[in-house]
This record gives C-alpha cells, structure tokens and sequence, in this order.
C-alpha cells in the first residue's frame, strides 16, 4: 500500500482509490485461484474429490446401527462425524495435496518465481477444498432424512452455520502446516491416511470422549475437531448450548497457530528448496 | 517351473516391490495398523454409547473381518497399476494370458488384509478382555482368510472394471469398504435391509463368512458355521471369475479399440 508522499500522518492520508484497488487486487487473487484450483480439480473430479463421495459413505454404518437399536435421538452424532471427518478429510487431506498436485503437473517453480507467495495461494485452495467439504451436510441429511426416513432436527441452526464455517477456517489452517511438512514426504497419501483414524477417534467425532478411556479426555481438548463436535453435536441438541464463545474461541486460536505455523514451515521449506537449487527434484 | 508359474512370480515380485512402495514394517504398524484399528475403534465403541456390551460384541467381530478386508481391497488400485504403468501391452502380447502376472502382482494386498485381521482381532482381544474357545478360535481364523479371499475376489472384480476407468480407482476402494461395512452384517444384521436387498447381499464377501463366525459365538453347530464359511469360497469363485472374464474381455476391447495401452 502506498500513500501520499507529502503527507504528515499517513493515517489520515490514505489514498481512497488505492485501499478499493488493494481489496479489489486481492478479491480479485482469491476468485482467480479458486475458480482455476475448482478447474483444474473438477477436470480431475475422481482423483480430488473422491473423500466428497467417499467419506460420508463410511456414515451409513453409525446410521444403521442407531436405528437398529431404536435409537433414532444418537442420529445427530452420525450427522456430526459425516460432517466432521468430510470436512477434514476435504480440507486436510485433499488441501494438503495441493503442492502434490502442483509437482505432478510441474508448476512449482512457476508459481515460487511468482510475485504472490505459495503461502497464500495454499491458504486458498485449502480453504476451498474445506469449503467443498460442507457439502456433507446435504449428503448426512440426505441419507438420514430421505434414505433411512429418520428424524433429524436441528435445534440452532445458528450455531451450525457457526460451527462448520470455524471448523472449516481451523480445518485449512492445519491443511497449510500439512501441507508445508508432507510436501517434503515421499509418498503423501500413505502418511494422510494413517492419521485420520487416531485424529478422530481422539477426537471424538463419533463416540463421545467419554466413552473412552480417561487417559484420552486429557488429549482431546488439544484437537480442534473435538471442539467442532462438541459444538455442532449441541447445535442438534434441544438444551441451550453452554460456553459456546470459549469454544469458538478455542477452534479460532487453533486456527491462527495452524496458519502462523503453516507460513513459517511453508517459507521455511521453500528457503531450503531454492538454496539447494532441488525445488523441481523433490519427489 | 512352467510358464504361468513364472508369470505368477514375476507378477508377485512387482506386488512385493509395489508393498514396499506403500510401507515398511513401521509405517505398516503404526500407520496403517494403527489408522484402521482406531478406525474401527470408533465404530466398536458405538455398543458402549448404546450401552450395549452384545451390540460391542457384534461390531467388534464386525470390524475385526471388515479391517482385513479394506486391506484387501488395496487390490482395486493394485489392479490398475498396470495399465497405468503402460505396461499392459507387454502383458498382452506375451505368449502365455496375462491372467497369473496381474494375480500374482495383486494377490499381496489379500496377504496384508489377513494380517490386519489378525492384528486386528488381537489387539481388541486384549483391550475389550474377550476370551474365545479354541474352536472358536479355529474357526475365526479360517473365516478371516476365506474372507479376504472373497474380498480380494471382489477388489479383483472391481479392479478389471476399474482398469478401465483409472481415475475412479480412489473412489471405488475408499468407498467399497464403508458400503460392505454397512450392509453386509458387520455393523448390523443383513435382515435390517429390506428384504429385496437381503438376498442380494449374500453374494457379496464377508456376508456369509460373518454369519459362520457369529453362529459359532452363539455357540451354534460348527458344521453350520463351516456350511457357511464354503458359501463365502464359492462367493470367491464367483468375483474372481467374473473378475478374470472382465480383464479377458477388456483385453479383447482395448486391442480391438487400439485403446490398450492409454488411461
């Protein structure tokens, strides 16, 4: 940003034009990557998007068994881990595969010698993925409501809203560091899948912490999608939500720690890469 | 060793390499063991939320099947790695049928699905305190191996359709597992479907295989549970030569088409 070099007090004197022109510049970068990482990916629909088809399957199981055993009140906590783990899924395992993508079609370099950092292009494409990623809540209520013909209700919708769209920003941020440290890695896809299963169990996506051993409800509270859980799990839920402010808080803090920390690692590979001339070697 | 026999092992060094290529001994354990063991944790775990220590008891044995399974189902991917590799032409105009090199390249997956099985059943043995009879032990054991038989069967099946198709090959294996999870009673009983679907649904793997090591739980004649356990071999046969007519005919096709040797 600039402002008028004759100008006392800077505050005072920004340019009007110039401030539209910077929002304008980055809406503008934002659109553009979104629709060009939407192109690409949905020429690629099977490869990119396959947890969108994939990971709300693995609801129908919880589904079935709560209204086998008559208990059609547990079905929000389906809905829960359908919406939960797609947008995880979505944002951080897809999101993550951004720099994968990238080496595949040999861009990376372009796109380093580029005047706008990686950093923020991948905060984007994450972003959009973990956005793609709520579509579950259409496919959970699809498969609750129309398939099986169950009740669902949702109590505050208000706090849903809320709670997905925190889940989904704290949900691209962790893709940023994920990106940054798996980017290195030989195989990503391997190391992806392996730490889906403890991060949700853990997080208890699904089964309530309780109903696990202790030991876990010291860890849990250290993994945001606990957080998302509890809070869209509550938005299902008649009683009026408690600490709901504390618990935004919490996703949000995570959120900002995952971006700063996404930034540094993402800065600090990328530094490595080019000292070592090995940015398009690296496999 | 005649010829087929050598394509086998041909094909199965590939499917060693192609192992290697995916894990190691740590990577295998605490990756891939660990994701699919707490994968299936949050579904046992659904009998403590129901409050139900039978309905942990169902899903438990449910899962422990189901776990192999999903490892055996890398064979879907497996399967295309040929064609992708282009060197399906290769394959083809051998002098002997392809059929025993892309068995032979894929059949390891089958071998990593009755490990985690195993894996599997023992580590929820020791963290639920379940205590099995030696019989029903036996029994168990043979069920988990016909079971990814039958599964390998199927992702074989899936794999020559999906050859043809290589993009969907995410797709197919990441969603097969959830659905057979689903409806073929390793999470609730077949007879929750409705009854149109029911019959179906046994002739899809681990269906039946479920059934014989449930009944032998349940303290039912073994000679049942064994009636069963052949349904699930026969169930083998029939994806694996579905799945072996499939790759013939897409051979014939793609020479046909000159399409062979691309995506």
């Amino acid at each position: 940003m600039e402002w008028h070099a004759n100008c006392l007090n800077p505050l005072n004197c920004w340019h009007k034009g110039v401030v539209v022109n910077y929002f304008l510049s980055r809406g503008n970068l934002i659109y553009r990557v979104s629709k060009s990482q939407l192109h690409s990916s949905l020429n690629n629909f099977f490869e990119d998007f396959y947890q969108l088809i994939a990971i709300p399957l693995v609801g129908i199981a919880p589904i079935a068994i709560f209204i086998q055993a008559g208990r059609p009140d547990l079905l929000s906590y389906a809905f829960v881990a359908i919406v939960v783990m797609t947008i995880g899924q979505m944002g951080l395992f897809t999101g993550s595969e951004t720099i994968a993508i990238d080496k595949r079609a040999q861009i990376v370099e372009l796109i380093v010698s580029s005047p706008t950092p990686y950093y923020v292009l991948i905060v984007i494409r994450s972003l959009v993925f973990a956005i793609l990623g709520t579509f579950s809540i259409l496919i959970a209520w699809f498969f609750i409501q129309i398939c099986f013909s169950a009740p669902l209700n949702v109590y505050h919708p208000g706090l849903l809203i809320g709670s997905v769209l925190i889940t989904v920003f704290a949900t691209a941020g962790l893709s940023t560091v994920t990106s940054a440290l798996f980017s290195l890695a030989k195989n990503v896809r391997t190391l992806q899948a392996s730490i889906n299963g403890p991060l949700y169990l853990l997080g208890g996506v699904l089964v309530p912490v309780k109903f696990l051993p202790l030991w876990v409800s010291y860890i849990s509270p250290f993994i945001f999608f606990y957080w998302s859980a509890t809070l869209i799990r509550d938005a299902m839920s008649p009683e009026v939500p408690q600490h709901v402010a504390i618990r935004f808080g919490w996703i949000g803090l995570s959120a900002m720690v995952f971006f700063i920390v996404g930034a540094v690692l993402l800065g600090r590979m990328i530094d490595v890469l080019r000292r070592e001339g090995t940015l398009s070697l690296v496999e | 060793m005649n010829m087929l026999t050598r394509k086998f092992a041909a094909g199965w060094v590939l499917g060693i390499e192609d192992f290697k290529s995916f894990w190691n001994w740590k990577t295998w354990t605490f990756g891939w063991l660990l994701r699919i063991a707490t994968t299936g944790l949050s579904i046992v775990l659904i009998g403590s939320l129901l409050g139900s220590r039978a309905s942990l008891e169902y899903l438990l044995i449910g899962n422990v099947v189901l776990s192999g399974c999903i490892g055996a189902l890398f064979a879907v991917m497996a399967t295309t790695w040929s064609r992708l590799d282009g060197t399906y032409p290769l394959l083809v105009i051998a002098p002997s049928h392809p059929l025993p090199a892309i068995i032979g390249r894929t059949i390891v997956w089958m071998l990593q699905g009755i490990a985690t099985s195993f894996a599997v059943l023992i580590i929820y043995l020791v963290l639920f305190k379940i205590s099995f009879t030696a019989s029903q032990l036996l029994l168990t054991g043979f069920g988990i191996i016909i079971t990814n038989l039958s599964t390998y069967a199927f992702a074989f099946f899936l794999g020559a359709i999906v050859a043809r198709f290589p993009s969907m090959r995410s797709v197919v294996f990441n969603s097969t597992g959830s659905l057979l999870a689903a409806f073929c009673g390793a999470t609730v009983p077949i007879n929750f479907w409705p009854e149109i679907w029911r019959w179906t649904l046994h002739f899809l793997p681990t269906a039946n295989a479920l059934i014989a090591i449930r009944s032998s739980l349940n303290n039912v004649p073994l000679s049942e549970a064994y009636i069963y356990l052949g349904y699930e071999f026969l169930i083998a046969l029939l994806w694996g030569g579905l799945g072996a007519l499939i790759i013939e005919y897409m051979i014939n096709a793609g020479r046909a088409d000159g399409s062979i040797q691309y995506e």
